[in-house]
């Protein structure tokens, strides 16, 4: 059965959460004031949950609340620094044939507008003019159509398109919050920091396919800012770091380290990993990357088992095929020990049980399904380099 | 003749196309009201800068002082004395200053009495691959600290390549020590301090700094540096434990054979660290990151050492001299936080304290003791003290005066129980996959 997701405010009084009849467990986010400070998973008896279970659900998160209480009560911001300038940002989604998601997506952040920051929908190869007939809706968002097919291509052409000092990149599936634009970037106030990433939850388990995508790859990155620094963090240990869904980058940074490595990611043969590849260029040049959870965007999983499967294989080809990309054209020898790592941790057991014919677990299938894109990324990279070199 | 609002000071040796780049940079700056003059101090210079400056149609006025070799601080306050305008800003010759800079240091003068402004040093790294990037690291790290607002001076954020500060200031603080070769600066910036100087950083005082250091100029300045701290040392006894030396990090395998040989001869040691260069090298060739981070701070600390026993004349000598510092005194004012933030800062601005105690309510909290070099505590230092020194102790202490809302849920064990406070950002931890 689904789980429902139901926010939880701390700061004021705790009253029971009902409606839970279609439910078998419920995903609690806790938040102190407006700020999400913890999230729990919490079975449903019946069809609602009392507010002794949501207390005893909230004391997971006791620290990140003190330190959340403390900073409100004392008035303190970590990411004040001195001198820190206003900055401009240009949203950006990259989107290809999505309409209805683009549609949320552009719902959710249109009010930046009237702040003053700028959107930009890059259409990637389109097949039909929807996703332009969709940007027409919306007063002030740019439509710009990049016809070379691939996320990286997109986001590149992105960083060309603005003028201004940041951008935020959010994926067409997503629903990012009111606050999200100014939490992302609150964090550049520090020249040393180039990106930034947020918090992405779930905005629905309603299907079998969203809970597994949920327990075998959470966006979720914890609830305490943190800054991933160059000079002392492992640069190519990015999954830590966020994601592509959820990040913003200071334009120079393409000056910087370069642009998004375009035989990367969706649309080509590695399927994902450009937003990863970009992180380790920008630690491995000694820059930080901010992680703040105030950056909150929900975002829709998958809904089949098919899509997923199919999903996690991309992920599975993308890392690997990054790893190869990492390890022969900038020595970085760490990822063999990362990909072993990974291997002996996530896919080792799955293999084994496979081998020893034990029957599978709800997740086996999904496992294999990455572990098996693993090994194909190596030649999905050559492949993918060949293409780039023909183009 | 009117003397100009500013004397733009600049010590340079051999370097005269940086000092041409420094020139023209000024030729492009905001106007400030008074205008500005430079002074340049050409030290032991033999490569033409002289002429190449008086060549030079700069549109403003620029003198050209020449010395036998002296050092930068002999030739800072040579610059100095012959200076007219009411500020001195001092510029190193590698720096490029951005057009904004004089208008940003006069702003700040107009605005703080008895102020040292430290501007930004945008570092421009020549050098390239792990040492490119680990340069860049430290140059900014300098500024990390003092671009927090609540931010604590110490003597050694006083940067005498891009800084400013009345002239008649600088008279009655007697200039800089000549007799350093390094950390001058921060022998200045004791005294500043000292003197009840308020140094500030302007981030709006931006200069490009062109870095040309390579890896064997940085080894030999950290030998100079360790010559500098037990200077020091020597004459402020109660700075010692804020001097790097007194943290004591001892070198790794590689610095440490060199460390003990270098007791029995100096330049066997010093043949080892040499010789180590080549195992960085190597280790960059295969791209072994964290082992050529790691080599590189065991050779540094290595010759940092060497300067301080060459200057110091062993370990037990230096012990001595640890030993002379005064123990702290006891705090001479106690706070309680209970009656709200605003409160407690305007008791701090008000009382100027060294050193405070906090509680909250009948509950200690902790004791900020009496640090010598430190600009005395101000209101605005209390939010960063609180929360990277004491966010467990305030909590628990607001915990157990039951100051904490309803709503929050109790305070984990972590927090109750910790003996000391971690800072709000957690920990390093070790890093795990998570793709």
């Amino acid at each position: 059965m689904a789980t429902a997701i139901r926010d939880v405010e701390l700061s004021a009084p705790l009253a029971a959460i009902a409606d839970l009849g279609a439910y078998s467990r419920c995903l609690l986010v806790f938040r102190w004031r407006r700020r999400v400070v913890g999230r729990q998973f919490v079975p449903v008896f019946s069809d609602r949950l009392d507010t002794g279970a949501i207390i005893q659900a909230a004391s997971q998160c006791g620290a990140d609340a003190s330190y959340r209480w403390l900073a409100d009560t004392i008035g303190y911001d970590e990411r004040d620094f001195v001198g820190a300038r206003p900055l401009t940002a240009t949203v950006a989604i990259c989107t290809r044939e999505r309409p209805d998601d683009l549609s949320r997506t552009l719902g959710a952040v249109a009010p930046c507008i009237d702040a003053g920051h700028q959107i930009v929908v890059v259409d990637n190869a389109p097949r039909t003019s929807r996703t332009r007939e969709v940007v027409e809706r919306f007063r002030g968002v740019r439509y710009v159509c990049e016809p070379t097919v691939g996320l990286n291509v997109a986001r590149n052409r992105a960083m060309r398109e603005a003028s201004t000092d940041l951008v935020a990149f959010t994926d067409d599936d997503a629903v990012p919050e009111a606050e999200w634009l100014d939490a992302l970037i609150a964090n550049f106030g520090d020249p040393r920091v180039l990106c930034a990433t947020g918090l992405t939850l779930p905005i629905e388990l309603e299907t079998d396919a969203q809970e597994l995508f949920e327990d075998l790859s959470p966006f979720g990155r914890g609830f305490r800012r943190r800054i991933f620094d160059g000079q002392h963090d492992n640069p190519v240990e990015v999954g830590r770091v966020g994601a592509g869904a959820n990040m913003a980058l200071r334009r120079v940074t393409i000056d910087l380290v370069g642009p998004f490595d375009e035989r990367l990611d969706a649309g080509t043969p590695t399927r994902s990993g450009g937003d990863h590849e970009m992180f380790v260029r920008i630690l491995a040049a000694g820059y930080q990357i901010a992680y703040d959870p105030a950056a909150v965007s929900w975002h829709r999983h998958r809904r089949t088992h098919d899509e997923l499967r199919d999903t996690l294989r991309g992920y599975g080809v993308g890392v690997y095929a990054m790893f190869t990309g990492l390890f022969l054209e900038r020595r970085e020898l760490g990822v063999v020990r990362l990909a072993w790592a990974w291997f002996r941790s996530a896919h080792l057991p799955e293999l084994r049980r496979w081998l020893l014919r034990r029957p599978p677990t709800r997740t086996s299938p999904f496992i294999l399904a990455e572990l098996r894109g693993c090994l194909h990324g190596p030649a999905a990279w050559f492949t993918s380099r060949r293409l780039r070199a023909q183009r | 003749m009117i003397a100009p609002r500013f004397s733009v000071v600049i010590p340079t040796h051999d370097r005269r196309d940086a000092v041409m780049r420094l020139l023209r940079a000024l030729r492009r700056q905001d106007p400030v009201p008074g205008g500005f003059e430079v002074v340049i101090v050409a030290d032991g210079c033999a490569d033409g800068t002289v002429e190449a400056v008086r060549k030079l149609d700069t549109g403003f006025p620029c003198a050209v002082l020449e010395q036998s070799a002296s050092g930068p601080a002999a030739a800072r306050n040579r610059g100095a004395a012959h200076a007219t305008g009411d500020i001195l800003l001092f510029l190193d010759d590698d720096v490029e200053p951005r057009p904004g800079v004089l208008r940003a240091h006069a702003e700040f003068h107009a605005q703080v009495a008895d102020g040292i402004g430290i501007g930004y040093l945008e570092p421009l790294v020549t050098a390239r691959g792990f040492f490119g990037v680990v340069l860049r690291g430290w140059w900014e790290s300098m500024f990390e600290e003092s671009r927090r607002p609540g931010h604590r001076y110490v003597y050694s954020d006083l940067l005498s390549g891009h800084c400013s500060l009345e002239r008649r200031a600088f008279e009655r603080l007697g200039g800089f020590d000549p007799t350093l070769r390094s950390h001058e600066d921060y022998e200045l910036g004791y005294r500043a301090l000292a003197a009840g100087m308020n140094l500030r950083f302007l981030p709006d005082a931006t200069a490009v700094h062109h870095e040309a250091s390579e890896l064997r100029k940085t080894f030999r300045r950290k030998v100079d540096d360790g010559i500098a701290d037990v200077s020091l040392l020597q004459r402020y006894p109660a700075l010692g434990v804020s001097l790097p030396l007194a943290r004591g990090r001892a070198p790794g395998l590689v610095g440490g054979v060199a460390t003990h040989l270098a007791a029995i001869s100096p330049r066997a040691g010093d043949g080892v660290a040499a010789g180590a260069r080549w195992l960085l090298r190597a280790y960059e060739r295969v791209g072994l990151r964290f082992r050529w981070r790691a080599l590189l701070d065991d050779l540094l600390v290595y010759w940092y050492w060497r300067g301080i026993l060459q200057a110091s004349g062993g370990m037990d000598e230096l012990a001595a001299m640890l030993r002379k510092a005064p123990p702290p005194a006891e705090p001479d004012l106690e706070l309680d936080l209970a009656r709200g933030i605003a409160d407690a800062e305007h008791r701090l601005d008000e009382l100027r304290p060294r050193s405070v105690r906090f509680v909250y309510r009948e509950h200690p909290i902790g004791t900020v003791p009496e640090r010598d070099g430190v600009e005395r505590l101000r209101g605005i230092h209390l939010r960063e003290m609180i929360v990277r020194h004491f966010a467990h102790e305030y909590l628990r202490a607001a915990a157990r005066a039951r100051a904490i809302p309803h709503g929050l849920p109790a305070l984990p064990a972590e927090i109750m129980n910790a003996s000391a406070t971690r800072p709000t950002s957690p920990p390093h931890a070790r890093p795990r996959l998570v793709v």
